[in-house]
């Protein structure tokens, strides 16, 4: 049987740099391919590639063919015309991609950027278009897809943009979908959604698809076959499962190994003794209203949160995007201004220190955060980077800075003329090295790591979380580690809260909870995670559990449902 | 929609009585009014009779008081010199200067516009930098300069272009490229970031990849992005135009509006229609910038719902 799409011997280069090098592959009619690699494979290269939106990000295809095998003959997508592809995209081919914050035109209604596939692609007339993207919109399952039509995308939430994505490209009903890492920056529970939604659609159309993605999970999840692409290589291809089972080569391997497994088990409890942190009851409040002539409204991001933290342990911090629990650590930090409750680090209270103190206090307490390229000073060279914090509170002088990095980035596993270097000459797990550097420059006694790992590749992300358990075995450091990505906090965790609309709705220790989840929400978190084993794939969307969670009330308490393992009660 | 053009209208009222209070408070510290107008040498007598004829013998705050209700008779009070309403002076000058604000404005953003986005696409070729050029240049030349050899060019020498007053068309031409020359450099640049800007975001590859025609990309779905930072720096430029720009040209080619007034008024120290017509500009570039204003709030939908 002929494949849907050939693609043989694919070049492509980026100025001088070669992404792709000599590529070969086949997507079957129907079927789906998964693509995965990590950053720099690339994949997102091939993809664009096909689409023949290459040479706009600047790259050019050097050799090879791209062929679209349909009814009435094959088609060399590399030496087609810009006309004939341009009927092409959105129609036969259509794309989805890894941002929907970035995706959709902010200043155009979601109407009119789905109509608009109709328009050129069907002929059809604005009334008539809207009408059928209103169709559209409800067959990717969006709830009111009427008043849909008039809203913004900044209007809606990023897995309903992402379904507004999928309605859009799915429009013309095309032969081959592609997807670019479509659910990477999407919750966990949203994340499931979307993928069943695709298979779903999937069925129903007929069409291939070609999958994009670096998470093993998600593989596992949605795909028939894979090819394993490095360097723009590929190194391996076969059916999923057999490549799960056994993979071949070292570095599907090597993959496998650093893709984080749920249930792999969490490191043992430090000895109990006396507590770092303990937060009580707190609360933060934003306030929403702006100008002269409006009310003010107050937002509750953070409700009544109590947590402890021992010395040398990790309270893993997990919960969906707007749970609250970036504000939670920046207010244990006092960063955000809480509006009530206490905190406790090392015996001082934080709430109550004047503006002088509180200085001298985050000494014991620095920070970590999700972008190391945003949160590294491009302007500075590593050395006065990474001791910054140390300069502030005086406890290295200028003239020893030097020696002092080579020191902190030699214990962050870099080399030592690294302190000579600029930001821009990292990769990205280099960078949160260095941010992770910075931090231990004051030799801190807690450090709140706030998403540190997901922008990272999963074998880059494995190497930093290692180094972060490494220090808390050398130095003794607790770690207060917020992360939507379940598999990750188990693995560093002792213990862990789950956070849901600003409360901590389940904690305990990190095994109490993952095997014996109490709270329905939990649960759903739980079922939701995709797991790197093609056996487990869920049966299509029963899988999940949907029923409404119960709303807890500010007065339900937390009920202790095993050792050390509190579950939030239920008003109801 | 309605909340967010009540909320500009608001605003554009209260500033609006903060500069009348300010005009009058301001006039009024920078020393006795007779003294300006008539000078030294005056009787004591004549003096105080002047001062009561202008009512300046009254409180500071029942002046101001009669002063915002001058505003309400729609007389502003006698102009020291033509013995006239000033309302009814400034009336007949208001209509030309609005004419020639308007003639300018449009051509700015006819000419820019077009120029920005093609400067944008065609960033790398020749084209792009012939326009960046010939911007950079026309942001050099002040608008006294090109008027005045406009004239000494399309008058004196060729012919071909009348200079004094607004009776025709042609008339239009010279001032309103002298008036928007600067302008056009300037927002032909902005154009040119903000198309930029929005070419490489992430939704530009999603209209490609939906299989637009190439001009549906640009203009739907990139300068309908773009025009929010255009509309922007429309908005704080045209307050310089219509306060400076006009006085000069509109000095220059014996334009009949308020710039024109203003000048003269200066010169002959006619001192209640200078202060009306200072008001009227403040007037003009508050109307403008509020109507900017609530344009911004078509071209984005997330400052007419107030969010972000």
């Amino acid at each position: 049987m002929t494949p849907l799409l050939s693609v043989r011997d694919l070049r492509v280069t980026f100025g001088s740099t070669q992404a792709v090098r000599g590529l070969s592959f086949d997507v079957p009619a129907g079927g789906t391919l998964a693509l995965v690699g990590e950053s720099g494979s690339g994949k997102s290269a091939t993809a664009l590639s096909i689409l023949r939106l290459i040479e706009r990000e600047g790259g050019r295809i050097d050799g090879g063919t791209i062929t679209l095998h349909e009814e009435d003959g094959p088609l060399d997508i590399t030496a087609l015309e810009e006309d004939r592809l341009r009927a092409l995209r959105g129609n036969r081919i259509s794309m989805v991609f890894q941002e929907p914050m970035t995706s959709l035109n902010p200043v155009l209604t979601v109407g009119n950027q789905v109509a608009e596939v109709f328009v050129r692609h069907q002929g059809m007339n604005r009334k008539k278009a809207l009408a059928a993207a209103r169709n559209a919109l409800e067959s990717v399952r969006i709830p009111e897809p009427q008043r849909r039509l008039l809203q913004y995308p900044h209007e809606l939430s990023g897995g309903l943009r992402q379904r507004v994505m999928i309605a859009m490209a799915l429009a013309c009903r095309p032969r081959l979908l592609i997807a670019d890492e479509p659910t990477t920056a999407l919750d966990v529970t949203t994340q499931a959604e979307i993928l069943s939604l695709i298979r779903e659609l999937q069925a129903e159309i007929g069409m291939a698809v070609l999958f994009i993605t670096h998470d093993m999970g998600v593989v596992a999840e949605i795909a028939d076959r894979i090819v394993v692409l490095r360097e723009g290589r590929k190194v391996e291809e076969g059916v999923v499962d057999q490549v799960f089972r056994a993979p071949k080569h070292a570095y599907s391997q090597q993959l496998m190994a650093a893709t984080p497994k749920l249930g792999s088990g969490s490191p043992n409890p430090p000895s109990p003794g006396p507590r770092l942190l303990e937060v009580r009851d707190l609360s933060t409040r934003f306030t929403l209203g702006r100008g002269l002539f409006e009310p003010r409204r107050t937002f509750e991001a953070v409700r009544g949160v109590s947590l402890a933290i021992g010395r040398a342990e990790t309270l893993g911090l997990v919960g969906e995007s707007g749970c609250g629990k970036s504000t939670l650590a920046r207010s244990i930090l006092r960063l955000v201004e809480p509006a009530s409750g206490s905190i406790l680090l090392d015996g001082q209270d934080v709430m109550r220190a004047r503006r002088e103190d509180l200085r001298s206090l985050r000494r014991h307490a620095q920070m970590i955060f999700q972008d190391p390229y945003a949160s590294l000073n491009p302007r500075l060279p590593v050395h006065a980077l990474v001791t910054e914090p140390a300069r502030i509170h005086g406890t290295v002088s200028t003239r020893d800075q030097r020696a002092f990095a080579a020191g902190l980035v030699r214990s962050v596993g870099l080399e030592e003329d690294a302190v000579d270097r600029y930001p821009h000459q990292f990769s990205g797990g280099q960078r949160q090295r260095l941010c992770i550097a910075r931090a231990l420059s004051v030799k801190p006694k807690l450090i709140v790591a706030d998403e540190p790992v997901s922008a990272l590749d999963v074998s880059i992300a494995r190497q930093v979380t290692d180094l972060m358990l490494e220090l808390q075995e050398r130095e003794g450091i607790s770690f207060l580690f917020i992360s939507h990505d379940i598999a990750v906090v188990e693995r560093v965790s002792h213990r862990i809260a789950v956070m849901h609309d600003g409360r901590i709705v389940e904690t305990g220790p990190s095994q109490s909870v993952l095997r014996d989840p109490r709270h329905p929400y939990t649960r759903r978190l739980l079922a939701s995670v995709p797991r790197p084993e093609p056996g487990h794939r869920r049966s299509a969307p029963d899988g999940l559990p949907t029923d409404p969670l119960p709303s807890s009330t500010p007065e339900a308490r937390l009920r202790e449902a095993a050792p050390g393992h509190f579950v939030r009660e239920n008003a109801a | 929609m309605l909340r967010h053009v009540l909320r500009t209208l608001t605003k554009m009222a209260v500033t609006l009585f903060a500069i009348v209070t300010l005009v009058f408070f301001a006039t009024r510290l920078s020393g006795d009014p007779i003294d300006f107008v008539v000078g030294q040498g005056i009787t004591q007598e004549d003096r105080e009779l002047l001062t009561r004829y202008y009512g300046l013998d009254a409180s500071i705050w029942e002046q101001y008081w009669r002063f915002l209700g001058s505003f309400v008779d729609g007389q502003f009070g006698l102009s020291f010199v033509e013995r006239r309403p000033v309302g009814e002076i400034v009336a007949e000058r208001i209509w030309p200067s609005l004419q020639l604000l308007l003639a300018g404005i449009s051509f700015t953003v006819l000419v820019s516009v077009p120029l920005g986005i093609l400067a944008a696409i065609h960033r790398r070729t020749w084209i792009g930098s012939a326009i960046m050029t010939i911007a950079f240049v026309g942001y050099a030349v002040p608008n006294f300069v090109l008027a005045v050899f406009m004239v000494l060019i399309f008058a004196f020498t060729l012919n071909w272009l009348p200079v004094v007053g607004n009776s025709t068309p042609w008339h239009f031409i010279m001032p309103t490229i002298a008036l928007s020359g600067t302008l056009i450099a300037a927002l032909t640049r902005f154009t040119r970031n903000a198309m930029l800007d929005v070419l490489s975001q992430d939704f530009m590859r999603t209209a490609r990849a939906k299989g637009l025609p190439e001009h549906t990309v640009i203009l739907k779905h990139g300068f309908s992005n773009a025009s929010i930072t255009v509309l922007s720096v429309l908005g704080l430029q045209i307050a310089g135009l219509a306060a400076a720009g006009n006085v000069v040209v509109e000095a220059i080619f014996a334009w009949p509006g308020i710039g024109d007034l203003l000048v003269n008024a200066a010169i002959l120290r006619d001192f209640p229609v200078l202060q009306f017509a200072v008001l009227a500009v403040a007037f003009a570039v508050i109307v403008v910038n509020g109507a900017i204003d609530i344009a911004y709030g078509y071209a984005d939908p997330r400052i007419r719902l107030g969010s972000a």
